[in-house]
């Protein structure tokens, strides 16, 4: 399909989706400033026209009308008086010559006034054999003369009445007229009532006329208020737009882009004062930067430094711990001690090396396909004799996670150790459950132990750094303070977590959750954190059955 | 610096404009309309007042009398003052009766029941339309008034007809031209007939459809209307004047020419009410007609005289000759000459009184010499038309042929004829007669036979009686005649064949008279030479020593 064709289809298929279009708009006017200016503008001019433009259009008509009706009280004035001169002036010596006299007065109305619409009716209707006929010239136009047109002009003898009436044109169109009425008295017979119509059809095409010029230019007026708004705009808008682009890339990371400015107003001040913002934002991280780099190459190189030296301290404790029999017995207890220390003092010193490396950010993974379950059993066979000198026995449960998963096993090994290490630790001899699970998105390693547990709140703190609960207590297993650290590091380089459950008195859950691939976002934990196996415990079914150390003996 | 110079451009560009906007206090000279003729009477519709609650029974019978001026409704207010069993019985279109209004009287029965009323009539209308005036004397209608259950007086008997006085009738009715053929099929002739203004194109297509023309023209003009086409008589006309008239469907049996003829007796007709363009139509589908030709019975405008400069058209003292016809004329010297349609030939009676025909050619042959002829009169065809003045039945018709033709029944019962002269398009001859003591001016149909050979005279109308001697009479336009009368009161009459007269003064010592081509224009000679036009109710003098008046009766094509 071409563009063009592609083109109409998405504006048919916009518009049949027509509904949607309140929301659409909704949409355009949070999201658009200049949409939301140039609607507000529109709006405005066009109330402000509008109100114009009718105010114009009544003021115009007004005016058309009360021309035209002065225009036709003077004319009807004027034929008025020209027909009783001519009737006063004509010889009434018999009835018949009135007769003949009207029509005359007839031809001389039509002639003198504007109009061809006048009428004659007598004032007093009794019957009289002289009387000439009323008519009524121009068709019938006078059945609209109203009753209280006519009681008017019957009642004042020199007075004009007029009103407005309807009348109809050669067409059949109904057009507006104006009706004056007044007395003229025929001598002899008596007064009558003249009645002189005049159509305002002319006016009120003007009228019309106006009236439509005015709303196609009230119409083109507000067209263009809004292109210009729109224009106007569009100059203020795009600048402003920039700057927010700017400033989203800005915040997204990249550090060096800068607003372009143009001119001397106050949008290049605006644009002026963000790249300066940009520039100090910028030189104050890479400052940063640089010194929290200085300071994990210190680090790094510190512990280089000390491994050196450490490894010849090492070897002489080793050999005088060797020879530790051949002391006394002081100095054969300092040698032990001294090798201990050196041993652990060693381990400290790898375990700061390594997490320097994660701050470094110098951390390679070594991925391999591994089944969690077979390595969860390794290192729980590993250690089962640890355990067993505390009096823990370690269970291992595992519904799932025999598929091989990516991660990297040594990493995964040594926090599965890290945990249960800690478990053992804080067991207080009870049972040490190891689950391991997976789902599609994720596998999961929980060591839950039921021993003394910690608040809720020490659960956040419990990844820090040489961060203890209860400070009195003593470290037995040998850990450095670290180890927690190191494998909540470890589990975010997998992309994966350590959560944490715990409560006083009934022990703690870490449960290391790994996705299968990148981009798992959220991270569902296939083993529920919270253990909920109050019940269990209550009934005590995974407690061991415990046989009594001297059941045997006794039989012994 | 450049958007500065558009910005003031613009801004001196609008100034302008705004300097335009007012109306304008000087300008060029410019032509407007052309000055409009006089305005016919103005259509007048009345309103006469029903019968008032206790009136007697002469003012309910002069009410009726008066309603009669309002024809709309089938005259419904007039109908008000009827006893309703009488409406139905009493018939308004039968004919008007036009009488003076100074002259009714009005007599009362002892009980109150019969109202006589007495009053001279001055014309007649009959069913249709025709205008007659009406014999001297007086004549006297009778109403029967009953007291109806509510007690007011209402007619039961009423003779049929109308009746209305002078100015009454010439506002309500008006006269329209009901058009026929001459038996050439050449000319239309117009047949004047009276009708209320109210739907007067229905009453004139039905008058010409389904009526005849008037008795005395009967002979003299042939219609294209064939008897069976009927006309459906509702012709409404719209706002721009054009009337539709439905025609039976007979009509569509007729061949094109007749069909071309119906349509243009029809168009001409109406054209006298005011349409413009008339749809001829048969069950709704309308027929394709177009006028045909018809000849045009118009004079040249100026006048033919002869004076001492010789004979032709007069125009601020310079005459201008009629080639060939002009010398022959001036060598005859005639007493009064009349020219044909063609300008070749023309009637001229010479100064020994003998009537003669006068050809371009030089031809001059002697026609009549009998004693006392009267002025003579050529037809379209070439016929020369003489009488003597004691004699007016020996009418001696000599076509163009040389044959002598004696019309039969030519003005039966006038004593004398005093002038005579024959319409342009050769059907009606109008003449001033005396019958008895009276002077009239009459108006005869001329019959002819198929070769187009007049064979008789009709009836002839009395159109107007004269004051006083009849001297000259001359055709004005198709319709309307024209005569003088001397003596010590001389007076012009100007009168519709068909129609209504009036009266102007004319300067003493007039002599002949001649027209033009439309009514209200007419020369007259007096008999010192002086030569007078007519305007509107004057005469204004714009000649001199003018010998002789010619009157035309057509020009070439």
């Amino acid at each position: 399909m071409t563009t063009a064709l592609r083109r109409r289809a998405a504006f048919l298929r916009w518009l049949r989706a027509w509904r949607r279009w309140p929301e659409q708009l909704a949409g355009l006017w949070l999201h658009s400033l200049r949409f939301r200016t140039v609607v507000v503008t529109v709006l405005c001019s066009s109330l402000a026209i509008l109100v114009a433009c009718v105010w114009m259009a009544l003021a115009i008509q007004n005016d058309l009308f009360q021309s035209r009706r002065v225009e036709a009280l003077d004319d009807a004035a004027r034929a008025t008086t020209a027909a009783q001169e001519t009737l006063d002036s004509s010889v009434q010596s018999d009835t018949a010559q009135a007769r003949s006299v009207f029509t005359s007065v007839a031809s001389a109305l039509n002639r003198l006034s504007s109009s061809d619409r006048i009428a004659m009716f007598r004032v007093d209707t009794s019957p009289s054999a002289n009387a000439p006929v009323p008519f009524s010239l121009g068709g019938d136009w006078d059945r609209e003369i109203t009753d209280e047109l006519r009681e008017k002009v019957a009642a004042a003898t020199d007075l004009q009445w007029w009103q407005s009436i309807g009348l109809t044109d050669d067409r059949g169109a109904r057009v507006p007229g104006i009706v004056v009425g007044q007395q003229v008295n025929v001598p002899g017979v008596g007064a009558y009532e003249l009645y002189i119509a005049y159509d305002l059809a002319a006016a009120a095409q003007t009228l019309g006329f106006v009236q439509g010029t005015l709303w196609f230019v009230g119409v083109a007026l507000v067209l263009i208020i809004g292109a210009i708004t729109w224009i106007v705009v569009r100059s203020v808008t795009a600048p402003i737009a920039a700057a927010a682009q700017t400033s989203a890339q800005l915040a997204a990371g990249r550090l060096d882009v800068r607003v372009d400015i143009e001119g001397e107003d106050e949008l290049a001040t605006l644009g002026r004062s963000f790249n300066a913002m940009a520039d100090s934002i910028q030189a104050q991280i890479k400052e940063l930067a640089d010194l929290s780099l200085v300071q994990q190459r210190f680090v790094s190189d510190v512990s280089h430094e000390l491994r050196t030296p450490l490894t010849t301290i090492r070897l002489a404790a080793d050999v005088i711990n060797d020879h530790r029999t051949e002391l006394d017995p002081v100095a054969g207890r300092a040698a032990e001690l001294l090798h201990a220390q050196v041993q652990r003092f060693e381990v400290l010193l790898g375990d700061l090396l390594e997490i320097s490396r994660y701050d470094a950010g110098s951390v390679q993974l070594e991925i391999e396909p591994t089944s969690l379950a077979h390595l969860a059993e390794d290192v729980v066979a590993s250690m089962r004799e640890l355990a067993a000198q505390r009096g823990s026995e370690v269970r291992v449960v595992a519904p799932g996670g025999y598929s091989a998963v990516d991660i990297d096993p040594r990493r995964v090994r040594r926090v599965v150790r890290n945990l249960l290490g800690n478990a053992i630790e804080h067991g207080e001899g009870k049972p040490i459950v190891v689950t391991v699970d997976s789902d599609q998105d994720a596998v999961a390693i929980g060591v839950r132990d039921f021993g003394m547990g910690m608040r809720p709140e020490d659960t956040e703190r419990v990844f820090d750094r040489f961060w203890r609960a209860d400070p009195s207590r003593k470290r037995t297993i040998g850990g450095t303070g670290l180890g927690l650290a190191i494998s909540l590091g470890d589990a975010r380089l997998h992309g994966g977590t350590i959560a944490v459950w715990s409560e006083p008195g009934r022990g703690s859950n870490f449960v290391l959750v790994l996705p299968r691939r990148a981009g798992i976002d959220p991270l569902v934990s296939p083993i529920p954190v919270d253990p909920r196996d109050s019940a269990i415990e209550e009934l005590g079914l995974t407690q061991p059955i415990g046989v009594p150390a001297d059941a045997g003996r006794e039989d012994a | 610096m450049r958007r500065f110079l558009t910005a003031l451009a613009g801004a001196v560009l609008a100034c302008s404009l705004a300097a335009c906007a007012g109306l304008p206090t000087s300008g060029p000279v410019q032509a407007g309309r052309t000055a409009a003729a006089p305005e016919d009477r103005p259509a007048l519709d009345f309103r006469p007042d029903g019968p008032q609650r206790g009136a007697t029974p002469q003012q309910i019978v002069n009410g009726f009398i008066t309603a009669a001026s309002s024809p709309e409704d089938g005259w419904a207010i007039a109908q008000s003052f009827l006893a309703p069993a009488f409406r139905d019985e009493w018939t308004p279109q039968a004919g008007v009766v036009v009488d003076v209004f100074a002259d009714r009287e009005y007599t009362v029965s002892d009980d109150g029941t019969f109202i006589t009323v007495q009053t001279t009539p001055v014309a007649t209308v009959d069913e249709s339309g025709a205008y007659a005036i009406a014999e001297e004397g007086s004549t006297s209608f009778t109403y029967r008034l009953e007291q109806q259950e509510d007690g007011q007086w209402r007619i039961v008997e009423a003779p049929s007809g109308l009746l209305m006085d002078e100015d009454l009738f010439e506002s309500v009715f008006r006269d329209y031209q009901v058009m026929y053929f001459d038996p050439g099929w050449r000319y239309l002739v117009p047949d004047v007939r009276w009708f209320p203004t109210l739907n007067a194109a229905g009453r004139i297509a039905s008058a010409l459809v389904n009526g005849q023309p008037s008795a005395w023209l009967a002979d003299a003009v042939v219609t294209a209307f064939p008897e069976e086409v009927e006309l459906i008589p509702a012709v409404p006309v719209s706002g721009t004047g054009v009337a539709q008239a439905e025609l039976s469907e007979q009509a569509l049996s007729v061949d094109d020419l007749t069909l071309d003829r119906m349509y243009t007796q029809l168009s001409a007709s109406l054209a006298t009410a005011g349409v413009t363009a008339v749809q001829l139509l048969v069950e709704g589908a309308v027929l394709d007609a177009a006028r045909v030709p018809t000849a045009s019975t118009k004079v040249d405008a100026r006048a033919l005289v002869g004076t001492a400069d010789g004979f032709g058209f007069l125009v601020s003292g310079e005459v201008s000759p009629i080639p060939g016809l002009s010398p022959v004329i001036e060598q005859l010297q005639p007493v009064a000459v009349q020219t044909a349609p063609d300008r070749e030939v023309a009637a001229v009676r010479l100064a020994g009184g003998s009537v003669a025909r006068a050809a371009a050619d030089g031809a001059v042959a002697v026609l009549d010499d009998r004693a006392g002829l009267v002025d003579p009169t050529i037809d379209p065809s070439g016929a020369v038309w003489s009488v003597p003045a004691t004699a007016p039945s020996e009418v001696r018709v000599t076509t163009a042929g040389g044959d002598v033709l004696a019309p039969a029944d030519a003005w039966p019962g006038a004593s004398r004829i005093e002038a005579m002269q024959i319409s342009r398009d050769g059907t009606r001859l109008a003449a001033v007669l005396a019958f008895g003591g009276r002077w009239v001016v009459a108006v005869a149909g001329v019959a002819r036979d198929g070769r187009g050979v007049p064979v008789s005279l009709g009836e002839p109308q009395v159109l107007q009686v004269l004051p006083g001697e009849g001297l000259d009479v001359t055709w004005l336009d198709d319709a309307a005649v024209g005569a003088v009368v001397g003596g010590d009161d001389p007076v012009y009459v100007q009168v519709t064949v068909g129609g209504v007269a009036e009266t102007y003064a004319v300067p003493a010592g007039v002599r002949s008279v001649a027209g033009a081509n439309i009514a209200g224009s007419a020369r007259v000679l007096v008999a010192d030479g002086g030569l007078y036009v007519r305007r509107s109710s004057t005469w204004v003098q714009t000649a001199h020593d003018v010998s002789v008046l010619a009157t035309q009766q057509g020009s070439p094509d």
